[in-house]
C-alpha cells in the first residue's frame, strides 16, 4: 500500500527537529566566527597575544605557550573577552554548544513519546558533553 | 487551550451521518458545530472560531472543495478534512482523519509544532499518479532534495490531501482514473491560489524524466527570491543540501553525494 | 590487474619523490621553523592556510576521504605550528564540517538518530579520555604523539586502500541489543525500485570498537569517518548509505566533547582556526560541483599515497631517524 510504505519511509519527527535547530545554530556560529575574526585581524579590537609573539611561539607546546603568553586556560578566557583574539572563543564555544542544545530538545521529545531508554541516553550524553565543557578534567596540569 | 474550547465544524447533508460523527467527536472531548449545507457552514464559521472543519465533498448548494476554500479565506489557520468516500467508508475515513497526526501533534504542544517548521518550513510536494511505481520513485527523489512528498493515486485523494495540508507544489499526471489532471489542477488552485502546479504529459520513463526536470528546475525556489527572507531561506536550503552531499562524499559514498546535489547546469 | 598494480607503484613512488624534494619546510627542525616563521609577516599565515585548506577541502570531497584526516598530518607537516595546536584546530575543523552536514543528512533520513545516539555516547566519552591522554603524552614528549600519529595515519591509508564497503550487507539475525534499541529502518532503492529494510548485528563488538575510535579521534584530532563507516557497515551490517550518513552525524557529537578539552586547554588558536574552517568549507562546496567531472578513483589513490607519505614522515620525525629528509 502506497500510504503505508510512505509512512515507513518518512523521517522521524525528532530528526527533523534536530536538523532544524542545528541549521540555525550552524549559520549563527559561522557568521559570528567570521565577524569576530574580522574584528581581530583588522585590528578593531586589540588582542591579548600580539601577532608577533604568537608567530614566534606557536611552534612550542601548549603549556610553554600559555606560560609565555600569560594566557589562561579552562574558562579563564571569559575574563579576556574584551581582547580581539579571545573574543573569537565565543564563536568556537557556540559551535561546541550546539550539540548540547539539540540534545536538550531531544530529551523533551523522547519524554513525550515515553521512550525512556533514549531519553536516558540523551541525558547521559548531555552530562558527558557538559563535563567536557566544564574543564574539570584538569586545566593545564603540569 | 483545553479540548472543550476547540470547535469542530461538521458539514454534510446526510443528517444521520452528521449525528453519528458528532457523537464520536463529543466522546473525544471536543465541541461540535453542525451544518447541512455550505451557506449554513459559512455562517457558523463567521461567528465562531473553528479549529477543524470536516466537510463532505457533495453538498446541496456547493462543492466541498469550494466550501473549504471559503472557510480558509475566513481563517487561514483552520484545519480541514475533505470526505470523498461514500456510505460506511465515509465514516471510517472521517474517524481515521480524527485519529491522525493533527491531534497527536497538538498533544505535543505548540512548541514542538513550532520546532518542526522552524526556521524554514518543509516544502510539501503533492504527487498525483495512479502508477504506484512512479509515485514511489518520485517520492524518493523529492525526499532526497529535502522536501516532503505527499502521495495520491486519484484526483479525489489529491484534493483531499490538499485540503488538509499546505501544498507548495503539485505534480499531476494528465490522466487519472477518476478525472482529468487538468481538473485536479484547477481544484487545487481553488484551494490555494499560490500552489505551483506541473502537469505531466509524457509516458513511462519520459514521465519520470519530465517530473524530475520540473523538480530540478525548482521554480518554487526562485519564486521566493523576491523577498529578502525568501532569499535567505533559499540560501540556507542550498547550503544544507550541499553540505549533506559533502558529508556523504567524505564517507566515500560519491554516488549518493551526487544524487543529493546533482549540480546539473 | 598486474599492469594496474605496476602503474600504481610507479605513480606512488613518483609522488613521494616530488613531495620530498619540493617541501623544504618538512626537512627543517624546530628552531629553523621558528626563524622562517618570524621572517614572514603574521598575516601571510592565515592567507596561506585559507588557500591550503581550500585545496584540501576540494580534494577531500573528490577523494572521498574526510577533511579531518588530511588536515592534521598535512598541516603539521607543512606548517610551523606545534602538533598541540594542529590537533586542536583540526578537531574544530572536523566538528564544523560534521555540524554543517548534520541537518541535511538527518532530514533525508540518511543519518539514523537511533543508531547514532548510543554509539555516540560511547565514542564521545572515550574521546575525552583520548584527548586528555594525548595532551599528557605530548607534554611529556611530543615525539611520542608524532610516532603514534604516523602509525595511525599509515594504518588509515591501508584501511582506505583495502576496505570495500558493502552497499547492502546481509544480516541474518539481529542481536538482542540491536533489537531492543531499534537499530533498524528502511530506505527506497530507486535502482531496484523497492524498499530496502535493514537491521544491524554484532552490537557489542561494534560498541567496543567505538571505544577505540573515540580515543583515537580525541588523541589525534582526526575526524573518525574512516573508522565509523567500516565498523557500521562491514561489522554491524548497516547499509552503506546509512553507515556513511550516520557516521558523519555521529562525528559531530564525538568531536564536540574532544573539542571542548582542547578548547579549555588553550589549544585552539583563533588566527589559525577560522581560516582553516572557512577554507575547508568553501573548498568542500566547490568540490561537490566538481564531482561529476573529476576522476574520483585517481584522486583517491593520490590522496592515499600522500597519507602514506605523511604517516611515514611523521614516524620518521618522531623517531628522529631523518630517513625521509
Amino acid at each position: 500500500m502506497t500510504t503505508q510504505d510512505d509512512a515507513r519511509l518518512q523521517t522521524p519527527a525528532e530528526q527533523v527537529v534536530y536538523a532544524n535547530i542545528l541549521t540555525v545554530g550552524v549559520w549563527a556560529s559561522l557568521a559570528l566566527m567570521v565577524i569576530l575574526y574580522c574584528l581581530y585581524v583588522f585590528g578593531v579590537i586589540a588582542p591579548h597575544v600580539s601577532f608577533d609573539v604568537l608567530t614566534a611561539n606557536w611552534g612550542k607546546g601548549v603549556h610553554e605557550y600559555l606560560q609565555i603568553t600569560q594566557s589562561p586556560n579552562g574558562w579563564g578566557w571569559v575574563a579576556l573577552l574584551n581582547k580581539g583574539d579571545f573574543l573569537n572563543y565565543v564563536g568556537f564555544g557556540l559551535l561546541a554548544l550546539m550539540t548540547n542544545f539539540c540534545f536538550i530538545v531531544l530529551v523533551i521529545g523522547f519524554a513525550k513519546k515515553k521512550d525512556w531508554v533514549y531519553m536516558s541516553i540523551s541525558i547521559v550524553e548531555i552530562v558527558v558533553l557538559t563535563l567536557a565543557a566544564s574543564g574539570i578534567f584538569g586545566s593545564g596540569g603540569h | 487551550m483545553t479540548k472543550e474550547n476547540l470547535n469542530i465544524l461538521l458539514v454534510d447533508d446526510d443528517e444521520k451521518f452528521l449525528f453519528s460523527l458528532a457523537e464520536r467527536i463529543k466522546l473525544k472531548g471536543f465541541n461540535t458545530l453542525t451544518a447541512t449545507d455550505g451557506q449554513k457552514a459559512v455562517d457558523i464559521a463567521k461567528s465562531n472560531k473553528i479549529y477543524l472543519a470536516i466537510i463532505d465533498q457533495r453538498l446541496p448548494d456547493t462543492e466541498g472543495v469550494s466550501l473549504v476554500a471559503q472557510i480558509k479565506k475566513l481563517d487561514a489557520a483552520v484545519k480541514t478534512v475533505l470526505l470523498t468516500a461514500h456510505g460506511d467508508d465515509k465514516i471510517e475515513s472521517a474517524s481515521k482523519a480524527l485519529d491522525t497526526a493533527y491531534f497527536e501533534k497538538d498533544n505535543m504542544g505548540g512548541f514542538w509544532e513550532f520546532l518542526m517548521r522552524f526556521p524554514i518550513d518543509t516544502i510539501n510536494i503533492l504527487l498525483v499518479d495512479d502508477d504506484e511505481m512512479f509515485l514511489k520513485s518520485m517520492a524518493d527523489r523529492v525526499r532526497l532534495k529535502g522536501y516532503a512528498p505527499v502521495l495520491a493515486s486519484t484526483g479525489a485523494e489529491a484534493v483531499s490531501a490538499a485540503a488538509g495540508k499546505k501544498i507548495h507544489v503539485a505534480v499531476v499526471d494528465h490522466r487519472l482514473p477518476d478525472m482529468e489532471g487538468l481538473q485536479v489542477v484547477s481544484k487545487l488552485k481553488e484551494l490555494d491560489e499560490h500552489v505551483q502546479t506541473v502537469l505531466l504529459t509524457a509516458y513511462g520513463d519520459d514521465k519520470l524524466k519530465e517530473a524530475t526536470a520540473a523538480l530540478e528546475a525548482g521554480y518554487f525556489d526562485k519564486a521566493d527570491m523576491n523577498s529578502f527572507w525568501g532569499f535567505i531561506k533559499n540560501a540556507m536550503r542550498k547550503f544544507e543540501t550541499t553540505m549533506a552531499a559533502v558529508g556523504m562524499a567524505h564517507g566515500g559514498d560519491i554516488k549518493d553525494a551526487m544524487d543529493i546535489d546533482p549540480n546539473k547546469k | 590487474m598486474e599492469n594496474f598494480k605496476l602503474k600504481f607503484f610507479c605513480f606512488a613512488a613518483a609522488v613521494m619523490t616530488v613531495l620530498m624534494n619540493v617541501s623544504p619546510v618538512l626537512a627543517e627542525n624546530a628552531a629553523d621553523i621558528a626563524v622562517a616563521a618570524s621572517t614572514k609577516p603574521w598575516w601571510v599565515w592565515p592567507l596561506i592556510l585559507l588557500v591550503f585548506c581550500f585545496v584540501l577541502g576540494v580534494v577531500a570531497v573528490l577523494a572521498g576521504v574526510g577533511g579531518g584526516v588530511l588536515y592534521v598530518p598535512l598541516v603539521s607537516g607543512f606548517f610551523p605550528f606545534h602538533i598541540d595546536f594542529v590537533r586542536g584546530v583540526g578537531l574544530m575543523v572536523a566538528l564544523a564540517g560534521a555540524l554543517a552536514a548534520g541537518p541535511g543528512l538527518l532530514r533525508r533520513n540518511l543519518a539514523n538518530l537511533r543508531l547514532a545516539l548510543p554509539v555516540a555516547l560511547i565514542a564521545s566519552t572515550f574521546a575525552i579520555v583520548g584527548a586528555l591522554l594525548g595532551l599528557h603524552l605530548s607534554n611529556l614528549n611530543p615525539n611520542i604523539i608524532q610516532v603514534l600519529l604516523g602509525v595511525t595515519i599509515t594504518g588509515i591509508g591501508f584501511l582506505l586502500l583495502f576496505s570495500k564497503n558493502t552497499e547492502k550487507p546481509v544480516v541474518t539475525k539481529q542481536d538482542a541489543i540491536s533489537m531492543a534499541l531499534g537499530f533498524n529502518g528502511c530506505y527506497w532503492d530507486d535502482g531496484a525500485k523497492e524498499i530496502v529494510d535493514w537491521k544491524t548485528h554484532r552490537t557489542i563488538p561494534g560498541l567496543l570498537l567505538f571505544i577505540l575510535i573515540g580515543m583515537l579521534a580525541g588523541m589525534f584530532g582526526l575526524g573518525a569517518g574512516w573508522a565509523n563507516v567500516p565498523v557500521l557497515n562491514l561489522l554491524m551490517g548497516a547499509p552503506m548509505k546509512i553507515a556513511v550518513g550516520t557516521s558523519k552525524f555521529l562525528l559531530s557529537i564525538t568531536d564536540t566533547s574532544a573539542a571542548w578539552i582542547y578548547l579549555n586547554k588553550g589549544c585552539v588558536i583563533p588566527l589559525i582556526a577560522v581560516p582553516s574552517i572557512v577554507g575547508l568549507m568553501l573548498g568542500s562546496l566547490v568540490g561537490v560541483r566538481l564531482l561529476a567531472v573529476a576522476k574520483p578513483k585517481m584522486i583517491r589513490i593520490m590522496v592515499i599515497c600522500v597519507l602514506f607519505f605523511a604517516g611515514l614522515k611523521a614516524i620518521d620525525k618522531g623517531l628522529g631517524l631523518g630517513l625521509l629528509g
